[in-house]
């Protein structure tokens, strides 16, 4: 630094001429010379721009107040010098608690790494900046998604076992003892193994599901029954209270053993360790039991049969799922529609699509401050599809079917995508349980509320999947509005088509489908992985 | 089934005493061989793989794919075998 301030005064350009007037901190020059349109976000020949020479000069009233001046000339707080160091960055470093909040308030991200992978947090930490690492935990709270208020709760009850055959509305044991979870669970290493690699098969955008648990919950269920999470989401400030039924996605055990069946049969049957493994893992009694609810008479279990009759089991499993009615779906788009019959697309949209998503994360890593963004620029947003669980038909529990099939139940089943909040996460179904508790209002009801209400009216939960957290709302809407353009807007009970902002108001609309094709794809993904959250009224 | 081949006959004509798995129809030397390998050295083992599967076809073929490497018409051959075996003598 000190270096730099020596050498500065070589050649005095106008960019130079800035940073002195930053140095002797007098605004009225600075000000004067920001009219002159010097980009002050461009870096100098020391390669720091003026936006770092302000933050890390001092920490009084004038230091803040050239700071602000910047900031408000279209300075930016995370401009990077030629070592990746953001203005944050500095500010951390030197201890100035007050720029570092000025900076943090219009936009400073202290989580951006320098060349050398450290971030604000790091360097105040080499620097023994404690008020500052004192500063950026307390911020670091609030970002991770502000603790939910008080009046927005939800509290896990209790774990409830459903049968499977008489889906939801069998009478239901109820376990408040959580301790029989850990104690039982098996841990087997062969189960394990066949669990990871069902994990490590699947694509990138899985989200990280808790291995242990279900493995608990799988021993702890009987063979045709299946143990649900039950939790209940309650906004006192609304009074609107929910109640959420957790299918885990691993948690019957025919639905490991279809799993890791499909993985040996994928790889190549004569791979010796791999039958063997799969043959441990499943209970016989378990397999016998589910080939006679299939209507096969079969015979004893051995190990010399097992594999047979295992794969008697699929077979009628793919039959079974044949009849269910495949999507007649017009007006879905024809990139959605080439991805339906050539599951999982051409490689050459996927290729664009992850690009473009690429290009979006990036471009909305740090928005400019100043634009008036909509809906600001907390990343608290995230996208949620609807589903109707009466299509899905326990969507996860099905894994080892035929995918393409499988997503094709999925995107018919979509008839909502819409964009929420984290603070209310159930927002989008505050107003069907309003209209459940007034029927005579029916009359004027949009499509989705009646959606949801005829679910409800059959027993079921609504699905809600969220997806694609911690975004900005403006990111959100791009993503909503993708989706809803590749299902194609006749297809689901959205009214109006979404918005586009930044960067892909600029992509062509087949760029824009293409995008929201792999969008659906992940979500399809994701779906598999945290398995189904039936969403019903309390009182249901 | 129009014809069946002479190791057929052969086979469904008496019971099968301590009969070789290669007598069976539709097993010869090369599924003999695997077989053994896993087991299943005589017809009656065979056999009792059979009346586990309930005489299945279906189940059966593909218990003998899988195990011994054989085809559809070596399998289908082997299942008719004793399937008339046992219609003559169990």
């Amino acid at each position: 630094m000190n270096q730099n301030r020596v050498r500065f005064n070589i050649d005095v350009s106008i960019e130079e001429k800035i940073c002195r007037a930053i140095e002797k901190c007098d605004p009225g020059v600075v000000r004067r010379l920001l009219k002159f349109g010097v980009n002050i976000n461009a870096q100098t020949g020391n390669g720091i721009t003026p936006m770092h020479w302000a933050c890390g000069l001092g920490d009084e009233a004038a230091h803040r107040e050239i700071v602000q001046l910047l900031l408000s000339s279209n300075g930016n707080p995370n401009v990077k010098s030629v070592e990746g160091i953001t203005p944050v960055h500095i500010a951390a470093s030197w201890g100035f608690i007050g720029v570092l909040k000025i900076l943090i308030a219009n936009g400073g991200d202290p989580w951006i790494e320098d060349t050398e992978g450290y971030n604000a947090w790091d360097v105040a930490l080499q620097k023994n900046q404690w008020n500052i690492l004192k500063y950026l935990a307390s911020y670091m709270e609030e970002d991770n998604g502000e603790p939910l208020e008080d009046s927005v709760q939800c509290v896990f009850v209790k774990l409830r076992e459903v049968d499977l055959g008489s889906s939801l509305s069998s009478s239901s044991i109820s376990y408040n003892n959580l301790g029989f979870l850990g104690s039982e669970s098996i841990t087997s290493t062969t189960a394990l193994e066949g669990l990871d690699s069902i994990i490590d098969s699947t694509s990138s955008n899985t989200l990280n599901i808790a291995v242990c648990d279900s493995l608990d919950v799988t021993n702890a269920s009987a063979n045709s029954v299946i143990v649900v999470e039950e939790h209940i989401y309650s906004d006192t400030e609304k009074g609107v209270e929910l109640v959420e039924w957790h299918y885990p996605p691993l948690v019957n055990q025919n639905s490991v053993t279809d799993a890791t069946l499909n993985e040996a049969l994928c790889t190549s049957s004569d791979d010796k360790n791999s039958v063997n493994w799969i043959g441990d893992s499943i209970d016989s009694q378990l397999l016998f039991d589910q080939l006679k609810s299939l209507g096969s008479c079969p015979g004893p279990i051995t190990p010399t049969t097992k594999q047979v009759y295992l794969r008697q089991f699929f077979r009628l499993r793919r039959e079974k799922a044949a009849h269910v009615p495949s999507p007649k779906r017009l007006g879905v788009s024809k990139e959605l529609q080439t991805m339906l019959l050539q599951y999982p697309g051409l490689d050459s949209d996927t290729k664009i699509a992850t690009n473009l998503d690429r290009l979006l994360v990036t471009h909305f890593t740090c928005p400019d401050p100043l634009k008036p963004w909509r809906e600001g620029l907390a990343k608290k947003s995230f996208n949620y599809l609807l589903l109707d669980p009466r299509v899905t038909d326990n969507l996860p529990l099905n894994e080892s079917q035929n995918q393409q099939k499988l997503f094709k139940r999925f995107v018919s089943s979509i008839f909502y995508i819409g964009k929420g909040k984290q603070t209310r996460p159930h927002e989008h179904l505050y107003e069907a349980i309003k209209l459940r508790s007034r029927p005579q209002s029916f009359l004027k009801v949009s499509k989705k509320v009646k959606r949801i209400l005829d679910i409800w009216n059959d027993g079921y939960g609504v699905i809600s999947i969220h997806v694609f957290q911690n975004s900005l709302p403006v990111e959100a809407f791009c993503r909503e509005a993708a989706m809803i353009e590749a299902i194609g807007l006749s297809t689901i009970t959205n009214v109006k088509r979404g918005d586009y902002y930044g960067i892909c108001t600029s992509w062509s609309n087949s760029d824009k489908r293409r995008w929201g094709c792999l969008l659906l794809y992940k979500a399809f993904h994701i779906l598999l992985h945290e398995g189904e959250r039936q969403i019903r009224p309390v009182d249901l | 089934m129009s014809s069946t081949s002479q190791k057929h006959r052969n086979f469904v004509a008496e019971p099968m005493g301590d009969k070789a798995v290669t007598d069976l129809a539709g097993i010869g030397g090369v599924l003999g061989e695997r077989l053994e390998k896993k087991g299943f050295d005589k017809a009656s083992v065979v056999l009792g793989q059979f009346l586990v599967l309930k005489k299945n076809k279906e189940l059966f073929v593909d218990w003998l794919k899988d195990t011994a490497g054989a085809n559809a018409k070596q399998a289908g051959d082997c299942h008719q075998c004793l399937s008339d075996w046992c219609d003559e003598f169990l």
